[in-house]
């Protein structure tokens, strides 16, 4: 019991603590989940200058998991750009390996940057597309190759392709799409592959290969890395801010900018659980996709602008006061 | 003043005949509230240092016992005149409402 103190301030603590634990020891029948989450509560409160707030931790906790979360994205990001470079000559290397009579060719353009804005990298130019409705678009670039013509044996290619796949050493599902054919993941170190069988309804069969590269592990490190330190700072800031002023304007700020933050993610992360349970896949989606991130960055960026307007409200508040506090010269 | 919170009213009851340790004002206002109002030592001490900074309680003297510090705390005297009043004010409510009542209660035939 005596570390849940370390939620008050260490000087609420210094003055307060040898009291709040003599007073818990006469509280023998109370569950001491009942009580570890009474100080909690308090010790947060206390800690963020608001010792009689209702409200404030859940605040707090919002702002400090949306931190956690916006940073872990970027810090993954930087994990995704470990990724090995895409050349054209892999998608043919491996279109070889898994369909070797079927000749495919590779119709794909030398990929310019490992992500991608309609294929092209992102640059001052994206500005427009990212914030305006197909931040969507933003995606790792791909290599790819393709049958020239209709396949003569699909089912046989089909049965080539897994039978080459096996023997290759790669995990891989298939998938029957009602639509348009039949769909093949395949991943295999860090290639991971989408073959498509598009069967027309003439009967003709095309094959279509796409290759990206998998999740790369310093993605996780960087997301796990990027989580604490935007956590621990997303609490310390609304600390910061929290102490410095009782302003409703900056609250109301606070509430919306937090609105903006938080409603992306509503969106998109159920809808990349359901996607990612539907079917299988080799790698996860990169994390700022289960943001919401980049298709909905116009919210994203009006909600920071709208957070960091509280702050520096917040920081101006403290200023005042202690103008006033000057002596008077003379 | 603005009305006065359930726990706040029992917590100035509790020391409005003696001065009484943390722990000590847990038990009488379980006794005032016949058990209804369990406070935990997070809410007690966020309490306290509310209506110690109102001006509501003040402290009163500090004892070791068996190597604990044990703090006590005294009504103020402007928290006096705040329990006397809201103890007034609910006074005046719970008349009024005994009253309506008396007024409708069903006559026996």
């Amino acid at each position: 019991m005596r570390r849940l103190l370390f939620f008050y301030p260490r000087a609420y603590r210094r003055d307060r603590g040898p009291e709040i634990l003599e007073t818990l020891q006469e509280y023998a029948g109370t569950s001491r989940t009942r009580l570890a989450v009474n100080l909690i509560r308090h010790g947060l409160r206390t800690r963020l200058g608001r010792p009689a707030s209702r409200t404030v931790v859940v605040w707090a906790a919002l702002f400090t998991v949306a931190c956690g979360l916006f940073a872990a994205a970027f810090g993954s990001w930087v994990g995704w750009q470990t990724i090995r470079p895409l050349h054209e000559s892999e998608a043919a290397q491996v279109a070889a390996e898994l369909l070797p009579t079927q000749n495919l060719k590779v119709d794909t353009d030398e990929p310019p940057a490992k992500f991608v804005i309609y294929g092209q990298p992102l640059g001052w130019y994206s500005v427009r597309d990212l914030l305006l409705g197909d931040g969507g678009e933003y995606g790792q670039s791909g290599v790819g190759a393709g049958s020239n013509g209709p396949a003569d044996h699909p089912e046989r290619d089909l049965a080539t392709l897994r039978e080459n796949l096996r023997r290759g050493g790669w995990e891989f599902r298939e998938y029957v799409r009602p639509d348009y054919g039949h769909e093949v993941y395949a991943g295999r170190g860090d290639q991971q592959l989408d073959i498509t069988f598009y069967e027309y309804n003439y009967g003709a069969s095309y094959i279509s290969l796409g290759m990206d590269r998998p999740a790369p592990a310093l993605a996780t490190v960087g997301g796990v890395l990027g989580f604490l330190a935007g956590a621990v700072g997303g609490f310390l800031l609304f600390g910061w801010a929290s102490r410095r002023t009782r302003s409703v304007f900056v609250k109301l700020l606070l509430g919306f900018g937090l609105f903006f933050w938080w409603a992306p993610i509503v969106l998109a992360f159920p809808q990349m659980v359901e996607h990612h349970l539907s079917e299988w896949h080799y790698s996860w989606h990169p994390l700022w996709e289960w943001l919401g991130q980049p298709a909905l960055s116009l919210p994203f960026l009006l909600g920071t602008g709208l957070l960091v307007l509280a702050l520096a409200i917040s920081a101006l508040a403290r200023a005042q006061v202690r103008r006033a506090d000057d002596p008077v010269p003379g | 003043m603005s009305e006065m919170r359930e726990a706040t009213f029992l917590i100035l009851t509790a020391l409005a005949d003696e001065v009484r340790h943390g722990y000590g004002i847990v038990q009488e206002v379980s006794a005032l509230s016949e058990g209804r109002v369990a406070l935990l030592p997070g809410t007690l001490y966020a309490a306290l240092d509310r209506l110690a900074a109102q001006g509501l309680v003040e402290r009163d003297r500090e004892e070791v016992v068996e190597g604990r510090l044990r703090r006590y705390y005294r009504l103020a005297e402007h928290g006096r005149t705040a329990l006397a009043a809201e103890s007034a004010r609910l006074r005046q409510l719970s008349t009024a409402a005994d009253a309506r009542l008396r007024t409708l209660r069903p006559r026996s035939v």
